[in-house]
């Protein structure tokens, strides 16, 4: 019988593995750990000699490098004697052997790599420490090892949860896919991944995470158009997610309709958690002709509609002749002098400067941008001096400020201010009011100035279940007083918390407070300038610009975007800004070409061009 | 986020991280312990009479035959080690002569590696270090970077395929037993 079995054995090893992986990483682990636990101790005793070792390598602060030398190697050593976190330690061991193999080994590592040696590789004890390193790092620790009992554990934990509660999973409902849905979704994600018993889905209008930071770089042509968007399934990777409106929210039956599709499909999400993070929507107050001829930048289509009229009214404004016409072309009007304003009319500033080159019947002058504010003056959120600098670095770029000015309306002729002057302007960007999300409206829990007034953990009293964040609700700001100013660093950061927050009300524990102090906020002047306050500290001129690219692309999500844009930022050191409209009518078909049947006899409504000026 | 749902978190990412390191650790070894056991193999050959007069030393039967036996293994199996080419067979097999050499020519040192102060320890042991290697060569195969992995694609039904059925039974029996 044994014979049999040592044939098979032969025949096969393979057949063997699982009982030699168990009694291989249980050696392993220690040779390895024994070893470790010998040079700690003998690091240990000779701190000042190893730390001047360090040193003798040319590493930085030898005395802090020593101590984390033998702290690891302490640490590493009964972790993984003990087989507690083994492949853990074993990725920071083995980088710990690169390293030595690379400083105080070298000399021995390369007698020993060279052909007829006197010593073998395997009597350099870092390699070999290396190699079994890497065994324990890709096999774990083995049958043996506290892993496997903490494993078994949880597992058995698991087993019973599940037993106790054979019900539906938990579902949770995200209703918008802004800063602060989507990053509650992925913090979700990270903590239920292994979780079946928990079910998250994102209800988003558009399938994609608008990078609201960077619109005006697309508004002017800077990135591409959708190099500041990221798709909402790639950045989820298991959390369901829905392309639809949000139509109603019921809280007492615990549902959400939302429509979604060209066929005006409708369907119905029941949820046990939902989070309100719908943002915010343009407010107009009402004022005649801005919802219908303003526009607005809060969207990709809104960033890219504004970019069209760019190009269209420079286009156009280069054959026409009549001053009025050209004047009412050429002028662009943004209403609001915070970040979106200013950043906007820097960004479409420059880019109207810099492609009217290409326009030979436009000149310098003809281009008129102005800035109008309710304040006295621009960027309040800053330091006063800071808005004074970039009101003076934009009037320097020929952009018109007009303090304590109110636009009244949107006519034929052009926009009419508070004073009842009205600037002739075809083309005027609002940014100067918002409104929560008009579905919260018809919610019947407490609002604060039509936010969902939430508590610091941004539950909503009164409504078990049910969590708001971002733009939509009015977050308690527990580090400056008042309620936290809707900006992408706090969506983020309360999502982050938020999810924690579900995470522990599902198993029962206790509930976080949001708090966060606002890092800085930046804006970007154009032409590599602009100002930022950062921690406390204030930046202007090139450093806050490079600043704002720095800060901005590192939180672009997405490794992918990162890439796309900071070639996209690259590129433009060397080319000139795009100025291809994007066009979104389909290819001309014969029944939609609409042509003038005989020219010639309708000549008398065909103005004359513009001679062309160089 | 919860501190249990860091670590796990944690634990996932050093998963992922170290199955990548996949292919590297049976590469390095086969590579580094093939090369040796080519080299130790290659100086018995070329020395063959003192080989004979050392092994008799040492107390070992028929010394020429074993001699000739032990250095063309080592000669052979170490470079088919390298190239990764039946590798479990040769691992085995020289596993064996480790075994014999622990216990004979390096019998002191290894019962003094184990010793409170014996200044060396059990990575000091050349033969038990190769013992070592071994073993997780024998339990786990040439890796994804070898001939035996080429020759297994080209043959799905034997070779590599069944240590995954194998390792997936157990995996499973362990789930099965783990779940009350």
């Amino acid at each position: 019988m044994t014979a049999l079995a040592a044939w098979r054995w032969v025949r096969r090893p393979e057949l063997l593995a699982p009982a030699l992986h168990g009694v291989a990483a249980l050696a392993t682990r220690i040779v390895v750990g024994w070893t470790m636990l010998r040079l700690g101790l003998a690091h240990a005793g000779a701190l000042a000699a190893t730390a001047q070792e360090i040193a003798s390598h040319g590493v930085p602060l030898p005395a802090a490098a020593a101590v984390m030398l033998v702290a690891l190697e302490l640490a590493g050593g009964a972790g993984i004697l003990l087989g507690l976190g083994t492949r853990l330690w074993a990725l920071l061991l083995g980088a710990m052997m690169i390293a030595a193999l690379a400083t105080t080994a070298r000399m021995r590592f390369v007698e020993a790599a060279v052909p007829g040696g006197e010593i073998g590789l395997l009597e350099v004890v870092p390699l070999v420490l290396l190699m079994l390193l890497a065994w324990l790092a890709i096999r774990g620790a083995g049958r043996w090892s506290l892993d496997r009992a903490v494993e078994r554990y949880l597992a058995v934990r698991r087993s019973l949860a599940q037993a106790a509660d054979p019900t539906a999973p938990t579902r949770i409902v995200i209703l918008g896919g802004g800063f602060g849905g989507m990053y509650a979704a992925m913090e979700l994600e990270r903590i239920f991944a292994d979780d079946p018993h928990v079910r998250i889905t994102v209800v988003n209008q558009d399938n994609f995470l608008l990078f609201t930071p960077m619109l005006h770089e697309v508004a002017a042509s800077d990135l591409d158009l959708t190099h500041i968007v990221s798709a909402a399934r790639k950045l989820l990777s298991h959390a369901e997610f829905v392309n639809g409106e949000v139509r109603a929210v019921d809280l007492e039956r615990r549902e959400v309709v939302v429509a979604h599709g060209e066929e005006g499909g409708r369907h119905r999400l029941q949820y046990d958690h939902l989070v309100l993070g719908l943002g915010s929507v343009t407010n107009f107050y009402g004022l005649p002709g801005l919802e219908s001829g303003a526009f607005t930048m809060r969207t990709l289509g809104d960033a890219i509609a504004l970019r069209n009229r760019l190009i269209a009214s420079m286009e156009e404004a280069n054959v026409v002749a009549d001053p009025d016409r050209r004047a009412r072309l050429l002028t662009f009007v943004v209403a609001g002098g915070g970040f979106a304003g200013v950043e906007t009319i820097a960004a479409i500033n420059d880019f109207a400067r810099e492609t009217r080159r290409y326009y030979p019947g436009l000149r310098e002058g003809d281009i008129r941008m102005v800035l109008v504010h309710s304040g006295d003056r621009i960027l309040p959120e800053l330091s006063p001096r800071l808005g004074v600098y970039a009101q003076d670095k934009l009037a320097a770029r020929g952009v018109e400020i007009r303090l304590e000015t109110r636009v009244k309306g949107l006519g034929e002729v052009g926009v009419q201010f508070g004073d009842g002057e009205v600037l002739p302007s075809r083309t005027l960007v609002w940014t100067a009011g918002t409104s929560p999300h008009p579905l919260l409206a018809t919610l019947t829990c407490p609002k604060q100035k039509g936010r969902i007034a939430v508590d610091a953990t941004m539950a909503v009293p009164g409504c078990p279940g049910v969590w708001s964040l971002g733009d939509c609700a009015a977050v308690p700001d527990l580090v400056r007083g008042g309620t936290c100013p809707p900006t992408a660093q706090h969506a983020t950061r309360q999502g982050t918390v938020l999810a924690g927050n579900i995470a522990a009300a599902i198993r029962g524990e206790r509930l976080r407070e949001f708090r966060f102090r606002m890092l800085g906020q930046l804006a970007a002047l154009g032409r590599r300038s602009g100002v930022a306050q950062i921690l406390g500290l204030r930046f202007s001129g090139f450093v806050a610009w490079w600043l704002w690219r720095a800060i901005y692309l590192l939180k672009l999500p997405g490794f992918e975007r990162k890439v796309r844009v900071a070639l996209d930022w690259s590129l433009d050191l060397l080319f000139t800004k795009d100025l291809v409209m994007c066009p979104s009518d389909r290819a001309p078909a014969a029944r939609r070409t609409a042509c003038d049947a005989v020219p010639a006899a309708s000549a008398a409504d065909v103005e004359p061009a513009a001679p062309a000026r160089r | 986020m919860h501190v249990r749902d860091r670590i796990r978190l944690l634990a996932r990412q050093v998963r992922a991280l170290s199955r990548r390191l996949e292919p590297v650790a049976p590469l390095m070894t086969r590579l580094v312990l093939g090369w040796a056991f080519v080299r130790t193999g290659q100086g018995k050959l070329v020395q063959f009479d003192r080989t004979v007069d050392f092994f008799a030393a040492v107390g070992i039967w028929v010394p020429n035959v074993s001699a000739a036996f032990i250095a063309t293994l080592e000669f052979v199996g170490g470079a088919m080690l390298c190239l990764g080419l039946g590798t479990r067979v040769c691992a085995m097999l020289l596993s064996c002569t480790m075994v014999v050499a622990a216990l004979t020519a390096d019998r002191a040192r290894l019962f003094g590696a184990f010793a409170a102060d014996g200044g060396y320890g059990p990575i000091e042991v050349v033969p038990l270090l190769f013992l070592l290697f071994l073993l997780w060569l024998v339990a786990d195969g040439g890796g994804l970077v070898s001939l035996d992995r080429l020759l297994a694609r080209a043959r799905p039904s034997i070779g590599e395929s069944e240590v995954e059925v194998v390792h997936r039974r157990t995996a499973a029996a362990r789930e099965a037993r783990s779940v009350p």
